[in-house]
């Protein structure tokens, strides 16, 4: 874009359309230019951001959310993206900046100090060799460099207080990789906030975070909002988020605006069909009250975990040798009915995925026992596992990162399936094909690489390529967390679909209540390594008894702009389940501890017919 | 950390025990010994002791009459005890020997590397940062032609430019005739002009494989998450490219810097024989040619300690450097 620089010195200052808006976006164009040709990846976007409003930009995964933010920052690699046409304004009080012409310094001057960001990834967004308040202070220092290095402190440690963190000092002197990631978030938005900016834009800033850490972050969103009186774009593809915080909405689909106005409106009436079939698709997967069928009585037990115990050792580092063990699975016990499905729910780092791969064998477990049709896995040798394993499969959370690249989908489907001797050598080929087309994918696509396909078809060869084995037994390892919501709803439907085709057993691991409500027979809440809930679905979901259960259920976000729900906002983040206090492991967080919660550990008690909870609140009822 | 270090430290006693073992049995084993061709000068001689008895009078002298595996205890209880035997080639203590020419290696190899780094790093980075442009495709190739390019070859054809040709620099050796003559600085520049071409020789041919090194490593760290947010921030490009990012592509480089601990101080065998430069390398070379055994002993296992310490050292310098990495 060299012409730019011939322009007069002045040609990126302009005026706004109306002095109210913050920023405005005109018939913006930004194109991509790949090897197989120019992706429009904004194809005349135009909307405004008022001042003092939080804006959403809700739409699928590349419909172009995330390129309008690095649009409006001219982040985008100059090699691949350019916006050619348009403007996009932001008000400076006395001026206007159109930044599509705006020379490099300029930019520079605005980003950080007018306009920042805060991005999906927390934990990868700082930088993992400084430490937080070197992180911090270099941006005050860049742009305030008269500022006294004393007073540069204060103000870091200020935004610390502003954002919740309540232990500043010990913050500011931590690196990155010591912090949770919802810990990370509000790091980066006090980083954001440091030089009291027009406008932060937040680009997905909950997707990575659990359902109880984003409600704590969107609180806090909105929190700031009302105090600083700031303005926020939030780009997002969960409709509930936009339902919950933001005042106006816009809705894209394939680099263009299809609808746009104010949340309630768009709520109420959507004009739009593909805003019709979004708001659906979600509501499909957020609220699915209606259970499709009455499993049948009598079924015989395919597992029964008792007692399960999963103990890592804790490596100390350089300075303070190791200290201790975490107990990443302690003490769980469950019994999983053939032809049903239990749906383990907790934030990360509760063990669901640990207790998950331990039944499978695939970590030894410490200690307890696990039946799989009634033998015990762990008494079983290594070739008998191997066999065992066509029985017991597992899908896991990143299609991706599961299908090896150099292999075609034949290649990969096939290899299994040879191995255990599945089928005859000439019914191999017609079997892959009935397989791959009982999961929705279509024979042709069996010389393609994994590289070709999208996240839901990558998920499908997953399913499929577990399926092929004949398994009776799935672990669901957070399966769909990773897809978009349309394509959540397909992948679910086709695993309940599967089973009651082939009468598969599942364990479904989720950190999403919804999702985990959709497909479960029986639910089980965990909680730093134990089990603190189980019980029917309809139980638990219509009558949540455990302190922690309700707050997770408060923290699902409806997508509905007049239910604002009353979230319980859990006090601290999540303790390492290595430093477990001795009564409840939930009596730091809980807000109804009592003094015998920090006395004595609570035991399971059935309070209604296989409902059980884990609490002292419950005690002698 | 006391217990990391004492683990390594007893795995190293144990690798270096195997190492000694075997590079002692492949001295022995090599076809032509160092006593048969004594015993063969030594009978050639008017009036000599007939071939047979010269070689069993050596092989006793020599301490060869026993086995593989006695000879080498033998040899490594004296060595344990700082005892590394007279180098039978040199006629003198194999540490004297060592003294004598390690210091030409180190000079010739430090100058080599501190070069290396300060080319390779800079062009690494600029390469990286200009991915896919006319100066990235120049400087990958300038890489690749380093990394193929075997030194033998590279030595020969600068020697046969320099030296032959414009006649600018001598064919070999570390000091020129009048070298003798000089007052204590020429004499200094004397050999600093003597190693130019075997520095060059060392630099170009060692430079492709970090400079691509430092290319894969900075394109990665200038797509993570981070260095967005660095510019989201408004950094200048100089303070992302040099503050945010340069300090996480240093990390892997330590570990390349850590094992090229033995080619700093283990002489360049090829460049140093090829310029006879009288250092480590080139001794060491002549040592094994003549199966020299206690140098050729010392000399190797000098280089593997030198292999364990680099490790070790890129492995502590890591956790010191990186706050994510924790000891095991």
């Amino acid at each position: 874009m060299s012409f730019r620089k011939k322009n007069s010195r002045s040609a990126y200052l302009t005026v706004m359309k109306d002095p109210d808006n913050i920023v405005e976006f005109e018939n913006v164009h930004t194109y991509f230019f790949t090897d197989s040709g120019m992706v429009k990846a904004m194809n005349g976007i135009s909307f405004d951001i008022p001042k003092g409003k939080i804006v959403g930009i809700v739409g699928e995964s590349g419909c172009g959310k995330t390129v309008t933010a690095l649009s409006l920052f001219q982040l985008l690699d100059r090699s691949e993206g350019q916006t050619i046409k348009g403007q996009i304004r932001i008000n400076m009080e006395s001026h206007a900046v159109n930044v599509i012409n705006a020379p490099a310094h300029v930019m520079q001057k605005l980003r950080g100090k007018q306009m920042s960001m805060i991005f999906q990834e927390p934990a990868t967004s700082l930088n993992p060799v400084f430490r937080i308040g070197c992180q911090m202070d270099e941006v005050i220092k860049l742009h305030h460099p008269k500022m006294y290095k004393k007073e540069r402190k204060n103000r870091t440690l200020e935004m610390l207080e502003l954002v919740g963190i309540t232990n500043k000092e010990e913050v500011y002197k931590m690196y990155p990789h010591e912090l949770s990631g919802g810990m990370c978030q509000r790091i980066m938005l006090a980083i954001a906030l440091v030089c009291h900016p027009r406008i932060i834009v937040a680009d997905e800033p909950t997707t990575a975070l659990d359902v109880t850490t984003q409600a704590q972050i969107l609180d806090l969103l909105l929190e700031l909002k009302n105090k600083l009186n700031i303005t926020i774009l939030l780009i997002t593809h969960d409709l509930g988020v936009i339902a919950q915080i933001a005042d106006e909405m816009i809705v894209m689909k394939d680099g263009s605006v299809v609808e746009k106005g104010s949340v309630k409106e768009i709520f109420k009436s959507p004009q739009h069909p593909y805003t019709v079939q979004l708001m659906r698709s979600h509501a499909f997967a957020e609220k699915h009250f209606v259970k499709i069928g009455s499993f049948p009585e009598k079924k015989d037990s395919i597992l029964e975990v008792s007692h399960l115990k999963k103990y890592f050792p804790q490596r100390g580092n350089f300075i303070s040798p190791g200290k201790g063990i975490v107990k990443a699975v302690d003490d769980v016990s469950f019994t999983l009915k053939r032809g049903t499905t239990l749906g383990l729910v907790g934030e990360s780092g509760c063990g669901k995925s640990t207790t998950g791969r331990t039944i499978l064998r695939l970590l030894e477990k410490t200690d307890g026992n696990i039946f799989f049709n009634g033998q015990d896995i762990s008494k079983v040798s290594a070739e008998q596992l191997r066999l065992l394993r066509t029985k017991m499969q597992i899908i896991f959370q990143d299609p991706y990162a599961c299908l090896s690249p150099r292999l075609t989908i034949d290649e990969i489907m096939k290899e299994a399936v040879r191995e255990h001797n599945i089928v005859p050598k000439i019914e191999l080929d017609t079997y892959i094909s009935a397989m791959m087309r009982a999961c929705g994918l279509q024979e042709s696509y069996k010389q393609r690489y994994p590289h070709e396909f999208s996240g839901g078809q990558r998920q499908r060869i997953c399913i499929a390529r577990a399926l092929a084995l004949r398994p009776e037994f799935i672990v669901c390892d957070e399966p769909v967390s990773a897809l978009d919501i349309s394509m959540r709803t397909q992948i679910i439907n086709l695993l309940q679909d599967l089973q009651e085709k082939y009468h598969l057993t599942y364990l479904f691991i989720s950190h999403d209540l919804s999702v985990v409500e959709h497909i479960s027979d029986t639910v089980a809440i965990m909680y730093l390594g134990s089990i603190i809930e189980i019980g029917a679905t309809e139980d638990i979901f219509r009558n949540p008894l455990h302190p922690y259960t309700k707050a997770l259920f408060s923290a699902i976000l409806i997508p509905d702009p007049d239910v604002k729900g009353k979230r319980i906002i859990l006090k601290e983040n999540i303790l390492s389940s290595s430093l477990s206090p001795s009564g409840c492991k939930f009596q730091t967080r809980c807000i109804k501890c009592t003094e015998i919660c920090k006395m004595k550990t609570p035991v399971m008690q059935e309070i209604e017919k296989g409902h059980m909870v884990c609490c002292h609140l419950y005690d002698g009822k | 950390m006391k217990k990391f270090l004492f683990k390594r430290l007893l795995q190293s006693f144990l690798i270096l025990f195997f190492v000694g073992l075997l590079i002692y049995s492949m001295m022995r084993l090599l076809p032509s010994s160092y006593v048969e061709t004594r015993a063969r000068t030594l009978s050639q001689q008017p009036g000599a002791k007939s071939y047979d008895e010269w070689l069993v009078q050596l092989k006793a002298a020599y301490g060869l009459e026993q086995g593989i595996l006695p000879g080498y205890l033998h040899w490594l209880g004296n060595a344990l005890q700082g005892d590394f035997g007279d180098s039978w080639q040199w006629n003198k203590p194999v540490i004297t020997k060592f003294q004598e020419v390690i210091g030409y290696s180190i000079f010739l190899a430090a100058t080599a590397f501190i070069l290396e780094i300060f080319l390779s790093i800079p062009a690494g980075i600029l390469a990286a940062r200009r991915q896919y442009s006319k100066l990235d495709h120049t400087i990958t190739v300038v890489a690749l032609i380093g990394i193929s390019l075997p030194s033998f070859f590279f030595a020969t054809i600068l020697k046969y430019l320099f030296s032959v040709k414009l006649g600018w620099f001598d064919l070999y050796g570390i000091v020129g005739r009048m070298h003798e003559q000089y007052s204590p600085f020429k004499q200094f520049l004397d050999v600093a002009e003597h190693m130019l071409l075997p520095i060059l020789t060392l630099t170009i041919t060692n430079i492709g494989s970090l400079i691509r090194f430092t290319r894969t490593n900075m394109l990665e760290v200038l797509h993570s998450d981070f260095i967005r947010t660095a510019r989201a921030n408004g950094l200048p490009e100089h303070k992302v490219i040099y503050q945010h990012a340069f300090r996480n592509t240093l990390l892997p480089l330590i570990t390349v810097l850590g094992s090229s601990l033995p080619e700093l101080f283990g002489g360049a065998l090829i460049t140093e024989t090829l310029f006879q430069i009288p250092g480590i390398g080139y001794t060491a070379y002549q040592s094994m040619v003549n199966g020299d055994i206690p140098f050729s002993m010392f000399y190797m296992l000098f280089l593997a300690v030198l292999t364990l310490l680099g490790n070790l050292l890129a492995d502590i310098l890591y956790a010191a450097v990186d706050p994510r990495v924790q000891m095991v």
